[in-house]
C-alpha cells in the first residue's frame, strides 16, 4: 500500500464515525509521519506496512475521542457518542451494553418525543381556534370585556404550553447527554488497556 | 484441600489485578514519558518516538492518540514549522502537563521512600 492509498483508506473508516477536524488531524499525524520517515531512508510501504492494520489504528482513535467527548455537555456531541459507542459496541463482549443503550436512547426519545409532540399540537390548536372563537364570541353578543378575557386565558394557556415544552425538551436533552456519558464510561472500562496500550 | 483451593484462587486474583493494574500503568506511564520529552523542549511526532524507543517500543499509532488525549486536556499546544516544503506540527508542554509531570515524580518519591525502607531493613 503506498501512501495515497494508505490516507484514503485510512479517511473512509473514519469518516465512518468522526467529525471532519478529526479526521484532518489525524491523516496530518500519518501524513507527516509517513514523510519523516521516507526522509529517513525508509520506502513507503516499509513505513505503512510497520504502522499496522487500519482497523487497529482507527480503534486507538475511537477510544480516544469518546472518553473526551463524554465530559461534552452539548447534544451534539452525545449523538455523535452515541453511534461511535454503538460501533465500539459491535465486539461481542460489548453486545449486550449496545442492546441496553439502544433501548434507553429509543424509550427517552419516544416518551418526550410523544409528550412534546402533543404540547406542540395543543398549543398550535389553541392558536389556531383564537379567531373562529372571537367570531363566535362575537356574533352571539359578547361585549368586549368578554372576549378580551378569553382572550386572554387562552394567551396565558398558550405561554404556560411553550414554557413547558422548553422545560421537557432541556430535561430530555440533559437526560440524554448523561446517558451518553454513563455507557461511554462504561465502553471506557471495558476497552481498557486494550484502547491505546499494545 | 479446600484451603489450598482457596488460596489458589485468591493468589489469582491478585495475579489478574496485577496484569489489569500493569496496563493501566503502562497507559499513564506513555503519557508521562511523552510529557517528559517534551519538558526538555518541544518535539513532534517522528523525534518524539525516535526519543522513546531506547527507553520503551512505541509505536506511532500508539503515540497518536496519546498525543491528542494530552492536546485535548490542555497539557500541551501545537504549532506548525515549515520543513522541506511541507508543513511539521510541534508539540509544546503546557502549565498544565508541567503539573502532570511535577505530581508523578512527587508520588514517586514517596514509593521511592517506601523501596529505601524495605532494601535498609534487609541491609541491617
Amino acid at each position: 500500500m503506498n501512501k495515497l492509498e494508505f490516507k484514503r483508506e485510512l479517511n473512509k473508516r473514519l469518516s465512518r464515525t468522526f467529525p471532519d477536524n478529526e479526521i484532518k488531524e489525524a491523516l496530518e499525524y500519518y501524513d507527516e509521519i509517513i514523510d519523516e520517515r521516507v526522509e529517513h531512508g525508509e520506502t513507503e510501504e516499509q513505513v505503512i506496512a510497520s504502522l499496522g492494520e487500519i482497523p487497529t489504528i482507527v480503534s486507538k482513535i475511537t477510544a480516544e475521542i469518546v472518553v473526551n467527548r463524554a465530559n461534552s455537555k452539548s447534544v451534539k456531541d452525545a449523538w455523535r457518542n452515541f453511534f461511535i459507542i454503538l460501533a465500539i459496541c459491535s465486539s461481542p463482549v460489548l453486545v449486550p451494553v449496545a442492546i441496553a443503550f439502544v433501548a434507553v436512547v429509543f424509550s427517552l426519545v419516544i416518551a418526550f418525543g410523544a409528550v412534546v409532540f402533543s404540547l406542540i399540537v395543543a398549543t398550535g390548536a389553541i392558536l389556531v381556534s383564537l379567531i373562529p372563537m372571537m367570531i363566535g364570541l362575537f356574533a352571539s353578543g359578547a361585549s368586549i370585556y368578554e372576549i378580551m378575557l378569553g382572550i386572554g386565558i387562552l394567551l396565558v394557556v398558550v405561554g404556560v404550553f411553550t414554557i413547558v415544552i422548553i422545560k421537557l425538551y432541556q430535561l430530555g436533552s440533559w437526560i440524554f447527554i448523561q446517558v451518553s456519558k454513563l455507557f461511554s464510561q462504561i465502553v471506557n472500562k471495558k476497552t481498557k488497556g486494550e484502547a491505546y496500550v499494545k | 484441600m479446600l484451603a489450598i483451593d482457596k488460596q489458589y484462587y485468591v493468589m489469582y486474583n491478585i495475579m489478574q489485578r496485577v496484569v489489569i493494574m500493569k496496563t493501566q500503568m503502562k497507559k499513564g506511564i506513555l503519557e508521562i514519558f511523552v510529557l517528559g520529552v517534551l519538558n526538555r523542549g518541544d518535539s513532534y511526532g517522528y523525534k518524539i518516538v525516535q526519543d522513546l524507543t531506547p527507553i520503551l517500543e512505541i509505536s506511532e499509532s500508539t503515540l497518536y492518540p496519546i498525543l491528542r488525549r494530552l492536546e485535548l486536556a490542555d497539557a500541551i499546544s501545537t504549532y506548525q514549522v515549515e520543513h522541506n516544503g511541507r508543513l511539521r506540527k510541534y508539540y509544546k508542554i503546557k502549565a498544565k502537563g508541567i503539573n502532570q509531570l511535577t505530581e508523578f515524580t512527587k508520588e514517586w518519591e514517596d514509593i521511592k521512600q517506601v523501596y529505601d525502607f524495605i532494601v535498609g531493613e534487609k541491609g541491617k
